[in-house]
């Protein structure tokens, strides 16, 4: 086979995501003709298939080197300029795919990407990604780009039109299903977590949807803390004026039941809205993750604090001696996380 | 008597006198001279245990390990230094066969094969189909895949009229998947060979071209291939990369390649009789879903790392050809739990050069031990966790349908879900 054949194979490995088969032929390519742009530039995709960014990085310059005119190299050094976290660098990059090839809307859509990242360039992200999905409203990356453009620019009565638009063009594009959940209600947790496991069942090794469901189920344990807090402030205040001779008084009873009533309501809501698979997936990282556990054992501590100073005839001293500044502690706490970790 | 006779008398003898080594020795020259030195190694061990300097022994050993004796230092009384077993040989400079020059000598005297002359163009195809000597008996353990086999592929098609009453299609191919190194594709060989058909293995290399259009007619020619061959089993080794889902794939060339499959496949269900397709993959996941769909590849068998029974037969096996002695194989077969019968092939593979390191270190010719083995299982790390990550992933979210039950129930039986 001559080298353009091999390098044609190369290509068709590399979509075939068999990347060690691709680096292989590949080899056999550059020893024979190092000077072949397309094939560092089809190393450079093996690379960012085997998620080795600098490497990628290093396939790419080799490749703008020696074909400094062609649009590809730098087009695939923006891709590993971004993977490697220099936005600015990546947006260089990309203009200058654009300026090589004005017509192409992979080059508009790239320099879209990357200058959205970067808060002064987000109207400039806003037009190349609509150039882009003007030259291609086939495809669902443009619309993709638009959304995520879309998102930076402000625009944000547009963004879940042009995601949905993706979604029409690629039932099961990751990124977008993963974006569209972002912009549900924060308060909507199960409906939010149903959202990311969907888009973990199109990829279910997608990194991005599996942290954002982790960060549901932290979400989920700090509302049950805000509310055991919530409960804890209330037993205080009708604490406060409580005779304890009478033991239980009614007010507190009240807060006890309404406490028990609202975990149980919102934890049956919240588990019945996500699928069964997720559901295994976040049991077993609770335990796993240091974070997630911290919480969890937040929430354990001020649920059993707030049930018993609700409940216990003792219980209105212990709220407003010892579980008042916990139970501050713990809305601080819970809405610290809840303003911090949206994702 | 014959030597057969003869040599069973004489095992039955060592075995009521096993100190009698002159007898062992006896035997195990008769076991040489019967082709038959895999088993008279034990024997000629045990005697140089118990005499390291019998001269009659070492070279009864070399023997059957098959290079000459050497003559023991008389100097020393040990062995010879490594550098002297295979003392250089001088021999003549090699003479290659001038086949160009063979050719021009007889060019005029043998006629061409063919009338056009062209003999490769007319030469058959350049697949070959195998007759599969195994059968299902040849794999051992792995009896719930079996089982699974015999009622979803072998039952139906051995018995048709049965089929035919149960209302049971006989149409529509098997997908294998599991783990790499696990042995499908010797269950695909296994499973010709019960049907009595041809074997014709398919890999992406046999398909994958980089003209247009000419993957497309390599997998058209292939197909047709089994058609002639019927009866036939068609294996696509790897399907996922001749099938992926057209999803993931942006060159148009790659999707016709997908879309030719699926017109060939049911091609093979509407027009021919005795072609059997079956697939394997790792990556079930990523196979277009059109291929899983009724009359295609619909049903699947998980096929799973092997179980004890069957990791024994995977040691007796990669040992069975190896001077080898006292081996536990149900104590290896018990710690490589969770090993590949790829894993357990490394694991037999280096234990083989410790010895063999450690023979041509001391001088001394020693059998692979239990030692070698257990060392080597250690060394040795499963290679099937990342797979098994993947997996774990697909089967928490993207088990619609039940389509991965088998392995959720694995998993969940080993405690990774």
């Amino acid at each position: 086979m001559d080298d353009s054949g091999s390098l044609a194979r190369a290509e068709a490995l590399v979509e075939l995501r068999r990347y060690a088969e691709a680096e292989s032929v590949l080899g056999h390519v550059l020893a024979a003709g190092p000077d072949d742009d397309r094939a560092w530039c089809v190393l450079a995709l093996v690379h960012d298939g085997l998620g080795h960014a600098a490497r990628m990085l290093e396939a790419a310059n080799r490749a703008v080197a020696l074909a400094p005119d062609h649009e590809w190299g730098h087009r695939l050094a923006s891709i590993a300029l971004a993977r490697l976290e220099q936005p600015e660098e990546a947006v260089r990059a990309a203009a200058e795919a654009v300026r090589l090839d004005p017509h192409g809307w992979r080059t508009h859509l790239q320099y879209s990407l990357v200058a959205a990242q970067v808060s002064r360039l987000a109207q400039d992200a806003y037009r190349a990604a609509g150039r882009a999905a003007g030259l291609a409203p086939h495809s669902s990356d443009a619309h993709f780009a638009l959304g995520f453009a879309s998102d930076a620019s402000g625009r944000h009565e547009e963004v879940a039109e042009h995601y949905r638009e993706a979604l029409r063009l690629d039932p099961e594009h990751v990124n977008a299903l993963n974006n569209l959940t972002n912009l549900q209600p924060r308060t909507r947790l199960g409906s939010r977590a149903a959202g990311y496991a969907r888009a973990l069942r199109a990829d279910p090794s997608a990194e991005v949807p599996r942290e954002n469901l982790e960060l549901m189920a932290g979400q989920f344990l700090l509302h049950l803390t805000l509310l055991a807090g919530l409960a804890l402030v209330a037993c205080a205040v009708v604490g406060v004026s409580e005779d304890l001779r009478h033991g239980l008084s009614p007010g507190r009873l009240l807060v006890g039941a309404l406490l028990v009533l609202a975990v149980a309501g919102y934890t049956a809501k919240v588990v019945r809205a996500v699928p069964g698979g997720a559901l295994r997936y976040l049991r077993s990282r609770v335990v796993r993750d240091r974070r997630l556990v911290v919480t969890l054992l937040l929430a354990t501590g001020s649920l059993t604090c707030a049930v018993l100073a609700a409940l216990a005839p003792w219980g209105g001293s212990l709220a407003i001696g010892a579980l008042r500044p916990l139970g501050l502690l713990a809305v601080v706490v819970g809405v610290q996380g809840l303003v911090r970790r949206r994702p | 008597m014959t030597d057969a006779d003869l040599i069973a008398s004489l095992q039955r003898a060592v075995e009521t006198a096993p100190e009698d080594a002159a007898l062992r020795l006896h035997l195990a020259e008769l076991l040489v001279a019967a082709d038959r030195a895999v088993e008279a190694v034990p024997h000629v061990a045990l005697v140089l245990q118990q005499d390291p300097s019998s001269e009659r022994g070492r070279t009864l050993m070399a023997t059957a390990l098959g290079r000459p004796a050497r003559p023991r230092s008389e100097e020393t009384g040990v062995h010879v230094e490594p550098a002297d077993i295979d003392p250089p040989v001088a021999r003549p400079p090699a003479v290659r066969f001038d086949w160009s020059a063979a050719e021009e000598d007889l060019g005029e005297l043998v006629p061409p094969m063919f009338a056009d002359g062209d003999a490769e163009e007319t030469d058959g195809s350049p697949y070959d189909v195998e007759v599969s000597g195994l059968g299902l008996a040849d794999v051992g353990g792995m009896t719930e895949v079996k089982k699974r086999l015999e009622a979803a592929f072998l039952a139906p098609m051995r018995n048709p009229e049965l089929s035919r009453l149960y209302g049971k299609s006989l149409r529509g191919g098997l997908l294998l998947y599991g783990p790499p190194g696990c042995g499908k594709t010797f269950l695909a060989r296994a499973l010709a060979g019960e049907l009595g058909a041809h074997f014709l293995a398919v890999s992406l290399a046999d398909v994958l071209d980089m003209y247009i259009g000419q993957s497309e007619r390599n997998l058209k020619d292939l197909f047709e291939l089994a058609r002639r061959s019927a009866p036939c089993v068609l294996f696509l080794d790897e399907v996922d990369a001749i099938g992926q889902k057209r999803s993931n794939l942006r060159n148009s060339s790659m999707r016709t390649t997908v879309n030719q499959l699926l017109l060939e496949l049911d091609s093979v269900n509407g027009e021919n009789e005795g072609v059997f397709v079956l697939a394997a993959t790792n990556h079930p996941w990523d196979v277009d879903a059109a291929l899983r769909r009724p009359g295609r590849l619909d049903r699947t068998v998980l096929v799973l790392p092997p179980d004890r029974e069957a990791r024994e037969a995977v040691f007796r096996h990669h040992l069975k050809d190896r001077p080898v002695e006292r081996i536990d194989v149900r104590a290896l077969a018990r710690a490589t739990d969770g090993f590949s019968g790829a894993d357990i092939a490394h694991a037999c593979e280096t234990a083989a050069e410790r010895a063999l390191l450690d023979s041509a270190t001391s001088g001394t010719v020693r059998m692979i031990g239990m030692d070698d083995l257990t060392a080597a299982v250690a060394e040795v790390k499963p290679s099937l966790s990342a797979w098994f990550d993947t997996a774990r992933n697909v089967a928490l979210f993207a088990n619609e349908g039940g389509l991965y039950d088998d392995l959720v129930g694995y998993l969940r039986k080993h405690r990774m879900l």
